[in-house]
């Protein structure tokens, strides 16, 4: 008996055939495959038997034998939604207006909202070529900042971590370990910046990179091979073969190129130009401590752990918490590690230190909310629009309920209506986007963080899906209430035309939906107009001092700044010649502490600077005391200060007098250690923003240290900008002919940053302008059909002998009670928020009483005008011609 | 025979019924054909070949008895209609007649 039970064909096969096979032949053919199963296990064995009966099966499903799909469920429903979708398009073209108001609507929200659905899945690519992005982690080291008063969490890890990690952890299948790194590269005579990293020899396997030329297997095993970037190769051997040349770097002697990756193919987090082995670091870096000190250690180098397949990170973790320990004993409790998926990095956690360019989490929230609250706005159009164009289609409902319509099929028939509605919008939105995207991509913004939508859609059919499943869900959400309403309408009531639409409860809904969508503009009016002056803030700030016809030239070996300036200075269109340390508003600033002994032991936190002494002149600082650096007094440049008056008072003193040839310690703070200068304060000037203006500039000590003059501030006539550039450019070829000229002005420098600025502004007052339109669209259709149900009390009323005032007042009442209240509660919203973000700025505007004003000004002004002309046109019609018709 | 056409495989589905007579069901037949032509058959192409010609009324059929075989599971079993024992003959005749009409190749050489 045992035998017989497992001697049984596979059961599967069975319940295929009963849905696909004529029923009448299933008895039959079942008999048959039983049989012909028992004949082959005389001959075969089970397995093969079973296997042939499955294949046999298989084969059973032919024309003939199965089931015709005539006569079953699919197929009426087939007519159904045919009937449907005729229905939905004619209505759709019986009420043009309506269908245009909703269509534009949410073709523009819609395409809004593609572009924002394109970007964030392109950002979500980053890293997801890596095949192991689910179990590569990268170590996090969280900081308890007591200053900031916040966890700040940093990308870097100590280096011994690495080791620890690898030999304690027994998920750990392989780690890689990163250090940035930057300098000249030189072929030739040619001599380019990079910015590159120190790898491990197994970086490009770990992370999946493929070569463009050269083998990814060894490419980086030597300690004497370089891996560039296809930008940079072709910067540096045009159109020479690079593999096996040999290249100089900075500090670490010639390397010969054993791989190219071009960039552009692949989307990673990891941003560099050119790739060298790990030993390279140590050889240039001497400093012990920076290897086994934690603390500094942890600021420098970024550790990423393969895990074994199938393992959770708990291991990992619970191991990274014993390591607080390595950290000296006072500062343990202060530091933390966590990890972070790779696939998680982009669009995921704000972390410091950051390897290259990333949008954080914020970005992703920003937009999903900038897109809702747009879909929003116009599926709320949608809804209102088809309750009130649902009474006029009440009689239609009847008739097809007492035909024999069910609740659900009505249901069913409304919402196709809305998916077609959606999928024109799609249509259009989807041609509006090929516009739009251009346009998107030049955003400056994008463009730094690398963030184009590459618009590849036929390589990437899984966005079509995305976008067909938006727009049906935004149908479903759309077309729901609207279809559940109207479907419940009683068919014997409608048919003797007693529906009311003032009294049902749709009104208070189509009234709160108005409300959303007014409260939604002015929420968007109000920052766009509150960005808007902060753009202006920005644009008319008073920096104090000159950048006007001022050109930024960079110091280099081959331009040395004395002899460089002496020979511009010849030329009498150039008024003078100074020379920074850091490009005030454009680069960043080294922080210092300074302490003045006299006052107390406290520690000032101020910005350095190093100026020449043709500086104060040439852009015009103000010294309110004291004297200026002296050319010839080489004691001037190590011990003398000019501070700000920021830092006078922070240091203690109240008048700029008072301060001179007062000597105090400016102190470096190395993750080493500190280095401590004393010196005298031998000036005082005014203060000027070297900040840009999202920041305060506070305090700064300068000093005249020639050796780390960076840029040239060379201040021309009134010329034009191209023609000082031409003037400077015959200068530089007398000492450098092998690199091209390279130059900016100082006004671009700063606008540069201002555009990113501006453009920010621009967008959100483009989505502000669509919200308004939307909600006005949605206004005035609503008006449109309220005075439309009027017509006869508006002609009763006249002829009684009301005047145009109150008719005015009383139809429009209901509409400005709505809107009124979406002010009020919206404008404190728009307060609160916009108070957040400009509290936080320095130099922002007010978020005034006027600007609120201003805002809510515009979003009544608009309404009331699309109800005036609306209700006045209803008005002003003559009463005969709407009582007469009946 | 010009209305319905018989195809090759069901022409030899169609004289197996008719040689096996009472026994003419599904298993039968396949097994019948397989020993005759040497290759196996699936189910399938047997039993598309039997609704077909059913189909085109060149058989009937009826439930035959159950039995504990078969899982039990009763047999169809199959018979050719008069109609079809007359395409087939028909068939066959034009079948010889064309092999009659072949010249007939020279059997021997003759001597000029």
């Amino acid at each position: 008996m045992k035998k017989a039970a497992i001697t049984n064909p596979p059961k599967w096969p069975l319940s295929v055939l009963k849905i696909f096979i004529k029923k009448d032949y299933l008895e039959e053919i079942q008999g048959d495959m039983q049989e012909v199963f028992e004949d082959d296990l005389e001959v075969f064995t089970l397995k093969k038997a079973r296997r042939k009966y499955v294949w046999e099966t298989v084969k059973l499903l032919r024309p003939v034998l199965t089931k015709k799909l005539e006569g079953t469920q699919k197929l009426n429903n087939y007519g159904m939604i045919k009937n449907n979708l005729r229905i939905a398009f004619r209505s759709l073209i019986k009420q043009k207006e309506y269908s245009a108001i909703n269509i534009f609507g949410l073709t523009v929200s819609m395409a809004v909202s593609m572009i924002i659905i394109l970007f964030l899945i392109d950002q979500d690519q980053m890293d997801e070529h890596n095949p192991d992005a689910d179990r590569i982690y990268r170590v996090l080291t969280e900081y308890d900042d007591e200053v900031k008063e916040r966890v700040v969490a940093s990308a870097t890890s100590p280096f011994e971590l690495r080791q620890l990690l690898e030999f304690n952890v027994d998920q750990v299948e392989e780690t890689s370990q990163l250090v940035k790194g930057a300098g000249n590269v030189k072929f030739g005579e040619d001599v380019f910046s990079y910015g590159g990293l120190y790898v491990s020899p197994n970086f490009l396997k770990f992370f999946d990179f493929e070569l463009e030329k050269g083998d990814k297997k060894n490419a980086l095993q030597n300690v004497n091979s370089v891996v560039l970037s296809a930008e940079l190769a072709k910067k540096l051997f045009r159109n020479q073969e690079p593999i096996g040349q040999l290249v100089e770097i900075d500090q670490h002697g010639s390397f010969s190129v054993t791989g190219i990756i071009d960039k552009t193919l692949v989307r990673s987090h990891l941003d560099f130009d050119l790739l060298i082995h790990e030993e390279m670091f140590s050889s240039v870096s001497s400093n012990e401590i920076l290897l086994t000190n934690w603390e500094a250690s942890s600021k420098n180098f970024y550790n990423y752990i393969k895990l074994k397949e199938g393992y959770s990170k708990k291991p990992l973790l619970s191991f990274l918490k014993t390591m607080d320990s390595k950290f000296p004993e006072e500062k343990q409790a202060l530091y933390d590690f966590n990890v972070q998926l790779l696939s998680d990095i982009n669009l995921g956690r704000l972390v410091g230190n950051e390897i290259g360019i990333t949008s954080p989490n914020f970005v992703l929230y920003f937009f999903i909310v900038l897109a809702a609250v747009l879909m929003l706005s116009s599926s709320f159009n949608y809804m209102n629009l088809s309750i009130a164009r649902g009474l006029k289609r009440a009689k239609e409902v009847g008739v097809r309920k007492v035909i024999g319509a069910g609740k659900r099929q009505i249901i069913v028939q409304f919402l196709v209506e809305a998916q077609l509605v959606m999928f024109c919008s799609l249509v259009a939105a989807f041609l509006l986007l090929q516009i739009l995207v251009p346009i998107f991509n030049d955003l400056k913004i994008l463009r730094d963080i690398d963030g184009a939508i590459t618009m590849n859609f036929n390589s990437n059919l899984s966005v079509y899906f995305v976008f067909l499943s938006f727009s049906v869900a935004v149908g479903l959400v759309a077309g729901l209430y609207p279809a559940i309403y109207l479907s419940s309408f009683k068919s014997l009531k409608v048919l003797k035309g007693t529906t009311n639409a003032g009294k049902s409860p749709s009104f208070l809904f189509r009234k709160i939906l108005v409300f959303c969508q007014y409260a939604f503009s002015v929420v968007f009016i109000i920052t766009s107009i509150i960005l808007y002056q902060q753009a202006n803030l920005y644009a008319n700030v008073d920096y104090g001092f000159t950048n006007k016809n001022m050109i930024n030239v960079p110091i280099s070996k081959k331009i040395p700044y004395e002899s460089f300036r002496n020979e511009l200075l010849k030329r009498s269109e150039i008024e003078g010649v100074s020379a920074v340390s850091s490009l005030l508003i454009v680069s960043s600033f080294e922080e210092v502490l300074l302490v003045n002994k006299n006052v107390s032991e406290d520690e000032v936190k101020s910005a350095t600077l190093s100026i020449d002494p043709y500086t104060v002149e040439n852009l015009d600082l103000k010294l309110l005391a004291g004297r200026n650096f002296l050319t010839t007094a080489v004691s001037d440049q190590k011990n003398s200060f000019i501070i700000n008056e920021k830092a006078l008072a922070a240091l203690g003193y109240t008048d700029a007098d008072q301060a001179l040839n007062q000597s105090i310690d400016v102190i470096k703070v190395h993750d080493t250690g500190r280095k401590i200068a004393e010196g005298k304060i031998i000036g005082v000037v005014r203060d000027f923003n070297y900040q840009f203006v999202f920041l305060e500039s506070g305090p700064l000590v300068m000093n005249y240290d020639p050796a780390i003059l960076s840029s040239m501030n060379i201040k021309t006539g009134e010329i034009s900008s191209a023609y000082a550039a031409e003037i400077i450019e015959e200068v530089w070829k007398e000492f450098d002919d092998v690199h091209p000229f390279e130059y900016e002005t100082y006004a671009y420098s700063i606008a540069d940053i201002d555009d990113e600025f501006g453009e920010l502004v621009h967008i959100i007052g483009l989505v502000a302008f669509i919200a308004i339109i939307i909600a006005c669209l949605g206004q005035f259709s609503m008006v449109v059909h309220h005075v439309q149900l009027k017509v006869k009390e508006i002609g009763i009323r006249k002829v009684l002998g009301s005047n145009l005032g109150s008719l005015m007042f009383m139809l429009s009442k209901d509409f400005m009670i709505v809107i009124l209240a979406a002010v009020l509660v919206a404008t404190p919203l728009a307060w609160k928020i916009n108070d957040l973000w400009t509290s936080k700025v320095y130099l922002s505007p007010d978020v005034s009483f006027f600007n609120m004003s201003l805002g809510v000004g515009i979003i009544l002004l608009t309404a009331f005008l699309t109800i005036f002309f609306l209700v006045r046109r209803a008005v002003n019609a003559n009463p005969v011609e709407s009582l007469k018709y009946e | 025979m010009k209305k319905t056409k018989l195809g090759e495989f069901e022409e030899l589905v169609l004289l197996t019924v008719a040689v096996l007579g009472e026994e003419a069901y599904g298993v039968e037949i396949k097994r019948e054909l397989e020993n005759r032509l040497n290759d196996t058959l699936s189910v399938g192409s047997i039993q598309s070949a039997l609704k077909r010609m059913e189909q085109k009324g060149f058989l009937t059929s009826e439930f035959g008895e159950a039995t504990g075989k078969r899982g039990g599971k009763r047999k169809r079993i199959y018979s050719a209609t008069p109609y079809a024992h007359q395409v087939l003959k028909q068939m066959k005749d034009i079948r010889s007649q064309l092999w009659e009409a072949i010249p007939q190749p020279i059997t021997s050489f003759q001597v000029i």
